[in-house]
């Protein structure tokens, strides 16, 4: 009996939340809606061709044009860099230089001992 | 057009026709609405989250896969959507300084117009079981909300809420006997009466 009167009640609430209120969609809701799906539309075309805007915007091109400068320094100081060739001479004159050092230094060390033999002589 | 199951529009849809899409529309864009008025209580969000619905399922209709009815996949984005929208006003709750204090100006608009003649106190009547009819769902946590008004309002099956709501069948049926149990509290007054 409780359980009865206790379902009446639930299925009596169930009823009630008819009373609230449903809303018809707007007119202009729809309209709005074509308008935002066709604007889309162009921006997913207009994306595919943005690459031409990627393309010609000129700070796009600054690293590729600072490599190519580079390239061409590069190839046209190719001539003044020093090759394998000029290291090898230029080490077999710094050997040279020294050697002239070695000789003039064998010289000094030797010199007290020929003014010795200078004055012997005498 | 009309004749037509949900089925084979999505199919034309598919193939771009737009006046396919205008027909699925015609037939979701009202239970749309209401299911997320009822569960936002905002006529203003409600239209911008239907307007979003139809944006996604138009956008995305190719990744429809027939194995669930149309109307569940719509009510699955909607859902969604208003789970959201009701994080976002939770997190950052907004004020307007125009809306007046209860009501939308719409409503307001409804009454004036209404042709009906009816009397002002059972229109105050009517009116303040709206109210609380509104404010006893309104408490009620989002889950119960949803699944209660999937099931009194679009009169779904159990398995269709359940597949809307990515739960159980009996996790449904428990949300919604507790639910009841909650409403059948707030409402007793009015029930008894």
């Amino acid at each position: 009996m409780m359980n009865c009167s206790k379902d009446k009640l639930v299925s009596k609430t169930w009823d009630l939340l008819d009373k609230l209120k449903t809303i018809e969609p707007s007119k202009e809701a729809r309209t709005e809606f074509w308008k935002k799906t066709a604007s889309e539309e162009l921006d997913k075309y207009s994306n595919i061709f943005s690459w031409h805007r990627f393309l010609f915007r000129w700070t796009r091109w600054t690293p590729v044009m600072a490599a190519a400068m580079l390239l061409v320094f590069s190839l046209f100081y190719k001539d003044y860099l020093p090759t394998s060739q000029d290291k090898e001479i230029v080490k077999n004159i710094e050997m040279l230089e020294n050697l002239e050092i070695f000789e003039n230094l064998d010289l000094l060390t030797n010199l007290p001992v020929v003014n010795e033999e200078s004055v012997e002589i005498q | 057009m009309t004749q037509l199951s949900d089925i084979q529009i999505v199919k034309k849809a598919i193939d771009g026709d737009k006046g396919a899409f205008n027909e699925l529309m015609n037939r979701y864009e009202k239970p749309i609405l209401n299911f997320a008025y009822r569960l936002l209580s905002s006529r203003t969000e409600a239209e911008d989250v239907t307007q979003e619905v139809f944006l996604r399922a138009y956008k995305n209709i190719e990744k429809f896969e027939f194995r669930a009815k149309f109307s569940t996949w719509l009510f699955k984005i909607a859902r969604n959507l208003c789970l959201n929208k009701l994080r976002h006003t939770f997190r950052f709750p907004t004020f307007s300084i125009n809306k007046p204090l209860k009501g939308s100006e719409r409503d307001f608009q409804m009454q004036i117009e209404d042709k009906k003649q009816v009397s002002p106190s059972s229109n105050l009547l009517k009116k303040e079981m709206q109210d609380t009819v509104r404010n006893a769902l309104g408490s009620l946590p989002k889950t119960q909300k949803i699944a209660v008004i999937l099931r009194r309002y679009e009169d779904m099956s159990y398995e269709e809420i359940s597949e809307i709501m990515g739960c159980s069948v009996s996790a449904v049926k428990s949300l919604l006997n507790r639910a009841k149990q909650a409403l059948k509290n707030k409402l007793s007054y009015y029930v008894q009466k």
